[in-house]
């Protein structure tokens, strides 16, 4: 017994992680958090991708083989110009440039498997089982290599005890595998790299962060939605060195070199875009293609606060998209603007964390042209801040992954794997807390509040699962769902700021 | 984590239910032909009546297991008729609607629950390993060896991917096999005598463990000191009397058993033709896939110096022997060493088992440890599991269950189940056939 109680005690002890580097003793939970997030992971690709067996345009799973059969067969100039012999309408080139560089290598090994899955022109559709396997290959791939060793990195890094149970519940986080490995993305990619920066950015390393921002932003424009607390952070650190007592000059060479960092990327990033073209006419071309203003306010039914106010009021034809625009900035970065100043007054690794939860949570309410599936941005916040507030963050993450039921389930036949990752994630949680003493809520209101906050959508979807909508309202059961999310999102983002500046305790 | 049964219960619960739900995620992956197996007993059992369920024979895939498995068959069967009929026509080879797909997914499931049982059982075993001490490299300061021998059963690895990936009902049966052991442990000998003696009316190759089992409920509950009234027969070479109450109690359980399963088949004169469907000998020495046991060390030996003389010229190839790599499910000649027949297969297994059963009988501290049966019964699947005849990879299904029960009896039990049942689990990836199946093995 006390040889028992004195080896479980050394065990505790060394749990306990403080910000030094990592002994080995971790690697063993780690591995099985990662081999259980493959599982799940693997298990959901089986399922129908988007747009399967749906022509003539099928869905973000033709975008990315097209997008792979148009790299491969065009020279660098042409990717983002309407042509003949690239047709953007269908499935066009809009993410930026590092995306069409993974497509490109991505199109080349394809091409070397099977040259039939990228020729060009006569390759849309392809959608055999092999071309499927090594596709859901890919994302797994890039998920296992970049995404998910930054998620349990986040963990291991944190001064919170349980390991084994904290890491497993942030690899069965519901959204991104059934996005990215059953609807089929590349999230993991953009996710993992951004991650990473927050991550390097916490520990000093704000060079190396930066330029891993940049790439993140590079693959999908939506990083951005992460770039204003970043951008604060580290914006106040200077402030801090300008201000502390040691030369200033410090504060400047820190500018100076992430200002170089950022422009090195992204000249790095862009070059190939610019020398193709004279003008820089490919590059204008991909801006166009990155933000198309052209497009709405919104699009189908989103969790946003603009598709809410919409039931009641007709936005789009009230006011002009140019005017929309104008309007979705100011809401936005008045939604975010308490969190970037407390980053920016007293930056740490608390305040960095929330802060980039809120903004993008501000930034998906808020922005323009917001898709349901932008909800992954906050909600890989909500993983990094597992540690910190457990109760916070899991509720968020399930509640993401329910905002995104009308997409799964009606739209791309996902129901039942969106049904079984939230349950499996429900109950990993329900165990971490039933384990772990030391992070378990503080009281059950918290538990219950949180449990109505989920409520609404909840009922929304069993009623649509059990009653058929009625024929005047086809859409009702969607709206419902994105309605009842958005509200409880906007309590979400009260509770940020209001635990960002110290009023309220997340337990 | 609680220390009291009541939360170790909720602890199983849970896990179970989060289990659930994995489960039905690899719903949609690979299926073996076990799948259409399965349907087509389905098939047979709601279709035929009962005098030709084992003479039925239009599709490869006919019915050998024991009656009791035909049964539970059957009562799929019924319900099987309210999701989809199409799978209840025995012409509809390799039918595989959507629904029927659900179904049976759905069934093993639910089947499990039996797995799911003896797990409380074991977590509320009173006097048991609970309150034992020593758990090895205890995680995070869990310390009841109890509730750790559950969820591992539970989470098993090995019959995760045989029963919901690769098709079987292999949980329901460990639920069995595991509750009858609990049962003759706790010295409830009735109890677990039926449970076993349905189990072997389930499949028959739990016959594996039988010898132990019945050597040990002989000898450790038939045998004793009793007090009058129990028909005691006294035998003075042992210093105790048999007690030939408790013996004609298990064997009439078991007789009886055996009349539920077998008296309609012996009515309908199906009884010689339910044996041969049931112990086929003609399928070859080894499985398509071997299974790892002696005759595969056997064959290669054989492979090994079959090339070896052919290359120094003392043998010549000859054609059709020796080619048990072919992958075909058939009876074959060694080339060099001797050709293995059942009756060889049966002897050394006899022969092997002759020292377990000796030490069940008569164990080396005088009296039965609290593990003696498991680790008997273990022991004898083993022994039929290295020397048997035409074994089954998925035969280590057996023993991995027992010996997780067995691992933290004692810090000699957890070395040998931490060795063997990475490798056992190992053993069973080329049943996982394509890419997918590889892919999920965590």
């Amino acid at each position: 017994q006390q040889q028992q109680s004195k080896s479980s005690n050394s065990l505790k002890a060394s749990c306990t992680r403080r910000y030094m580097a990592p002994n080995w003793q971790p690697l063993l939970p780690l591995l099985s958090a990662l081999c259980l997030g493959l599982a799940l992971r693997a298990a959901v690709a089986p399922y129908p991708h988007s747009g399967q067996s749906r022509p003539p345009m099928f869905g973000d799973y033709e975008a990315q083989r097209h997008w792979q059969e148009v790299t491969t067969a065009l020279p660098v100039s042409e990717w983002y110009i309407n042509s003949s012999r690239n047709d953007l309408l269908y499935w066009g080139l809009d993410y930026p440039p590092l995306s069409a560089y993974h497509s490109l290598a991505l199109g080349y090994r394809a091409a070397a498997i099977n040259a039939s899955w990228v020729a060009l022109g006569s390759s849309r559709g392809e959608q055999s089982p092999p071309h499927k396997l090594w596709m859901r290959g890919t994302v797994l791939t890039s998920d296992l290599f970049i995404h998910l060793p930054v998620l349990l990195a986040s963990v291991a890094y944190s001064p919170v005890s349980p390991l084994l149970l904290l890491s497993a519940v942030a690899m069965l986080s519901p959204g991104q595998p059934l996005v990215d490995h059953g609807h089929f993305q590349y999230n993991c990619i953009s996710l993992g790299l951004a991650a990473a920066a927050h991550l390097l950015v916490l520990r000093r390393r704000r060079l190396l962060g930066t330029c891993l921002f940049c790439l993140a932003l590079n693959y999908k424009q939506m990083a951005l939605y992460h770039s204003l607390p970043l951008f604060c952070h580290l914006l106040g650190d200077c402030c801090n060195l300008l201000l502390s007592a040691a030369a200033p000059w410090r504060a400047v060479r820190l500018l100076c070199s992430l200002a170089a960092v950022v422009l090195a990327t992204f000249l790095l990033v862009w070059s190939p875009l610019l020398a193709a073209a004279p003008n820089g006419r490919a590059a204008l071309a991909a801006l166009q293609r990155l933000f198309p203003i052209g497009r709405g306010l919104f699009e189908d039914h989103v969790a946003n606060v603009w598709c809410t106010i919409n039931v009641v009021v007709k936005l789009k034809t009230i006011i002009s998209q140019g005017a929309a625009a104008a309007v979705a900035a100011v809401a936005t970065l008045a939604a975010c603007a308490p969190a970037l100043v407390r980053c920016l007054y007293r930056p740490g690794r608390s305040a960095l964390l929330f802060a980039s939860f809120a903004a993008s949570l501000a930034f998906f309410l808020f922005s323009y042209q917001a898709h349901e599936k932008s909800i992954l941005l906050p909600a890989m916040s909500a993983v990094l801040l597992l540690p910190e507030a457990p109760l916070f963050a899991c509720s968020f993450q399930l509640l993401a992954a329910i905002s995104m039921w009308p997409l799964l389930a009606y739209k791309d036949g996902l129901a039942l794997p969106t049904v079984c990752c939230a349950g499996v994630f429900v109950i990993a949680v329900g165990l971490l807390f039933r384990w772990s003493p030391s992070i378990r809520p503080a009281s059950r209101l918290v538990v219950a509040l949180h449990a109505c906050l989920h409520a609404p959508a909840l009922a929304a979807v069993l009623a649509g699962a059990v009653l058929p909508a009625p024929a005047s309202l086809p859409y009702l059961y969607s709206l419902l769902v994105s309605v009842s999310c958005c509200a409880a999102f906007c309590v979400f983002l009260l509770l940020a700021h209001l635990r960002l500046w110290r009023l309220i305790d997340l337990a | 984590m609680a220390k009291n049964a009541s939360g170790f219960h909720t602890d199983v619960i849970l896990v179970a239910a989060g289990l659930t739900f994995l489960k039905l995620l690899f719903s949609q992956l690979y299926y073996s032909t076990d799948f259409e197996v399965h349907r087509n007993w389905l098939a047979i059992t709601h279709s035929l009546p009962l005098s030709k369920w084992y003479s039925e024979n239009t599709s490869q895939w006919t019915l050998d297991y024991p009656p009791y498995f035909a049964y539970f068959e059957w009562s799929l069967s019924q319900l099987a008729a309210l999701v989809d009929p199409g799978m209840l026509n025995v012409s509809n080879l390799n039918y595989a609607s959507g629904a029927t797909v659900m179904f049976q997914r759905v069934s093993v499931i639910v089947s499990d629950a039996a797995l799911f049982a003896a797990c409380l059982a074991i977590v509320s075993d009173v006097g048991g390993a609970a309150s034992k001490s020593a758990t090895r490299g205890g995680r995070g300061g869990v310390g009841a060896p109890a509730l750790w021998t559950a969820l591992l059963l539970l989470c098993n690895f090995g019959l995760l991917i045989v029963d919901h990936i690769h098709f079987q009902y292999n949980g329901m049966l460990t639920g069995l096999l595991i509750g009858s052991l609990l049962c003759i442990r706790r010295g409830q000998a009735k109890a677990g005598a039926l449970l076993f003696a349905a189990l072997l009316n389930f499949k028959h190759i739990y016959l594996y463990c039988a010898p132990a089992l019945f050597v040990y409920l002989l000898r450790h509950y038939c045998i004793g000191r009793f007090s009058t009234g129990h028909l005691a027969v006294k035998l003075p070479a042992i210093g105790g009397s048999l007690s030939v109450a408790r013996l004609a109690s298990l064997g009439g359980i078991v007789l009886a058993v055996l009349a539920t399963s077998l008296a309609p088949f012996a009515y309908h004169s199906q009884i010689p033709q339910l044996l041969s469907r049931l112990f086929p000998f003609k399928r070859g020495l080894c499985h398509a896939y071997w299974a790892p046991n002696f005759w595969t060390l056997y064959n290669c030996l054989d492979k090994l110096l079959e090339i070896v003389g052919c290359r120094l010229g003392l043998l010549t190839k000859q054609p059709g022997v020796g080619v048990m790599t072919g992958g075909l499910v058939e009876e074959f000649e060694h080339a060099v060493l001797p050709s293995i027949r059942p009756v060889h297969t049966f002897l050394l297994t006899a022969l092997f088992l002759l020292p377990i059963l000796y030490r069940t009988w008569s164990p080396v501290s005088g009296k039965p440890s609290r593990t003696l049966c498991i680790e008997s019964a273990v022991l004898c699947a083993w022994t039929a599991y290295n020397f048997g005849w035409h074994v089954h990879e998925k035969a280590i299904l057996l023993i991995i269950p027992l010996l997780i029960l067995l691992m933290f009896e004692s810090e000699f039990h957890a070395r040998l189940a931490l060795l063997v049942l990475p490798i056992g689990h190992f053993s069973l990836f080329p049943l996982l056939f394509t890419s997918y199946g590889m892919r999920v093995f965590s």
